[in-house]
């Protein structure tokens, strides 16, 4: 193997593990008291969001307000990541300590029933099959912007200097709203780093990443509804097999997710709405609405600025936490609350 | 008004067109009020009302359209929450009310295969989003890397071209893009196409016709390399430009001196 090599797996280490370390990091902050309830998907998930904010602060400040090149933004934000990968790992050593010692009594945990596997094995075929699937198409033509972006960031060392659909300097330029969103310039940086070809990054690395944030963000909110472990996964059966066939035009939400799962419309769309929704009605029927709660809203918010610009994101964010909290406050059910206001260990 | 008024219905057929989504939702809806406590039917099914009867209420849409115009083009998006959380939830409820296993497993597969069935049956029918015009094949792949070479200066392309020269060339200059037909779009950028260019975009669907005329604007442009769709009758050469490559889709003019 040679180093191209090996920097590609280093670059494709950090995107799949840098969100749940990451994660760790906002765990410690928000810790709750009851154990388990922020869970590995959602530590993820949180991690998940978390990179793409400090992507866009970062390229952001940098080069809106420092102007610095593609160059010196890329050799600092490397600087940034290796940072916050480390005090992640202490975040995620901590909370193991904190865990262990909290667990003053054992937990009694269900054993995985032969059921239970074999619905895990057919969950995990779906997922091979997604996979395949999103490789099957890499190569065919999505209308977006954001590939050329990248490319064009690459080879001209610039940032939102050319149009990216012409490649002519621009003679206007972009949008204050679009001049925020950071996240071609945040692929071109992976690319750059890590040396991992941009159309294999976009089309198959982030669009996998988004479809299994997308299950994660979902099932967290469905969780909320379903306790036994053989309901989640038949859950997740089927989510696979409507994301598998949903592409059937190209403005459906499967496609958007088979197609262009790295955009930043869509991991608002397929993330952080199912994720809000979540957020918000479990904040309902816990009847408080925390510290921690707040901060994970605005995480998203403010994520969604970044990946969307200020247009689209944050207000489609907004008015889906708004529909959602008035439905939930309208409701007015409790007992339902009184029953389950803790989070309940996984039942077979 | 009437545009902005139809969002729903819009909604709703974008979401099924030739899949049944929308339908597998209502009886997702159906099957949670059914299936589900008294406790538990608002938390379930009133929250989706309530979002899907805001973000899609046209006239929410039409009032932030006047401040946000992009809002008007992402009413499919809220398709998630119905056909990716509703139907997978809803078809779980029913599975866990079936008593006997033997009976569930049936069911499960069937509905499985249903799901595919109302799509493109895990993307072995793929509509519109699989054909060889959408496909980076061996042809375009030709063009993009001749035009990587040769253009010094802009190029004219054709529209079933564009797209792929931008995503897969590395700095091929276009004298415009395939955005020169989006209206109101959202990607942000300011600069604009003027009315020769909408009008040399226009002549370039008929090559056989305006071959001449597209040459002399082409020219004085300062393009360097015009790539049209393949025609009988065409020229070696048009004006300033000699004939440089035909791939069988599409013929390649480069200018000269």
């Amino acid at each position: 193997m040679n180093f191209a090599d090996w920097k590609n797996i280093a670059g494709l280490i950090c995107i799949i593990v840098l969100p749940y370390l990451s994660g760790n990091l906002l765990k410690t902050v928000i810790r709750k008291k009851e154990i388990g309830q922020i869970s590995h998907s959602e530590t993820y998930l949180l991690g998940f969001f978390l990179v793409f904010l400090v992507q866009g602060v970062y390229f952001t400040i940098g080069h809106l307000v420092m102007k610095e090149s593609f160059d010196a933004l890329c050799d600092g934000f490397f600087i940034v990541t290796v940072a916050l990968a480390a005090v992640s790992v202490v975040a995620l050593i901590l909370n193991i300590i904190l865990t262990h010692k909290e667990r003053k009594e054992p937990v009694y945990r269900q054993e995985y029933k032969k059921s239970d596997i074999i619905l895990m094995g057919i969950t995990a075929v779906i997922l091979v099959l997604i996979c395949l699937r999103i490789i099957g198409i890499i190569d065919y033509i999505r209308d977006d912007y954001i590939l050329p972006t990248v490319r064009i960031t690459l080879s001209t060392g610039t940032v939102n200097e050319y149009n990216p659909i012409t490649a002519l300097p621009y003679r206007v330029g972009l949008t204050t709203s679009k001049k925020i969103v950071t996240l071609p310039v945040y692929y071109a940086y992976l690319c750059r780093t890590f040396g991992l070809e941009p159309v294999k990054l976009l089309y198959v690395v982030l669009t996998l990443q988004t479809v299994v944030c997308s299950y994660l963000a979902c099932l967290l909110f469905v969780r909320s509804f379903i306790k036994q472990r053989e309901k989640l996964y038949i859950y997740g059966i089927f989510f696979g097999g409507l994301v598998l066939s949903g592409d059937y035009f190209n403005r459906s939400i499967s496609a958007r997710l088979l197609w262009n799962g790295y955009a930043g419309s869509t991991i608002t769309t397929a993330v952080m709405l199912p994720y809000m929704t979540y957020l918000i009605v479990s904040c309902y029927r816990t009847g408080r609405m925390a510290i921690a709660d707040i901060l994970r809203i605005l995480l998203v918010t403010a994520t969604s600025l970044f990946i969307t610009g200020i247009t689209y994101g944050a207000l489609l964010i907004v008015i889906t936490a708004g529909a959602t909290l008035i439905g939930c406050l309208i409701t007015g059910h409790r007992e339902f609350d009184e029953e389950d206001g803790r989070p309940a260990v996984m039942e077979s | 008004m009437f545009t902005v008024a139809s969002t729903m219905i819009e909604f709703f057929k974008n979401s099924k067109l030739e899949g049944a989504y929308m339908l597998l939702f209502v009886l997702s809806i159906v099957i949670l009020y059914v299936t589900g406590r008294d406790r538990n039917r608002f938390h379930v099914i009133f929250p989706v009302i309530l979002i899907l009867g805001v973000v899609c209420n046209p006239i929410l849409v039409w009032i932030l359209s006047m401040f946000f115009p992009v809002v008007r083009f992402y009413e499919p998006m809220t398709a998630l929450i119905p056909i990716l959380i509703y139907i997978p939830f809803g078809i779980t409820e029913l599975l866990d009310r079936m008593k006997p296993l033997r009976t569930k497993r049936i069911l499960a597969v069937l509905l499985f295969l249903y799901v595919g069935i109302c799509g493109n049956f895990f993307g072995l029918f793929a509509g519109n989003t699989m054909t060889s015009a959408n496909r980076y094949d061996g042809q375009k792949q030709r063009i993009v890397e001749y035009l990587e070479q040769n253009a010094d200066g802009p190029v004219l392309a054709d529209e079933g071209i564009l797209s792929f020269i931008t995503a897969y060339g590395d700095d091929v200059p276009l004298i415009y893009g395939h955005d020169i037909m989006i209206i109101n779009g959202d990607l942000g950028i300011m600069d604009g196409y003027d009315e020769e260019l909408v009008v040399l975009h226009d002549m370039m669907w008929e090559p056989e016709k305006y071959m001449e005329q597209i040459a002399q604007v082409a020219n004085k442009r300062g393009c360097d390399i015009i790539v049209v769709k393949h025609f009988e009758g065409a020229k070696k050469a048009e004006g300033a430009y000699r004939f440089a490559l035909d791939d069988g889709d599409y013929l390649v003019y480069r200018r000269v001196g």
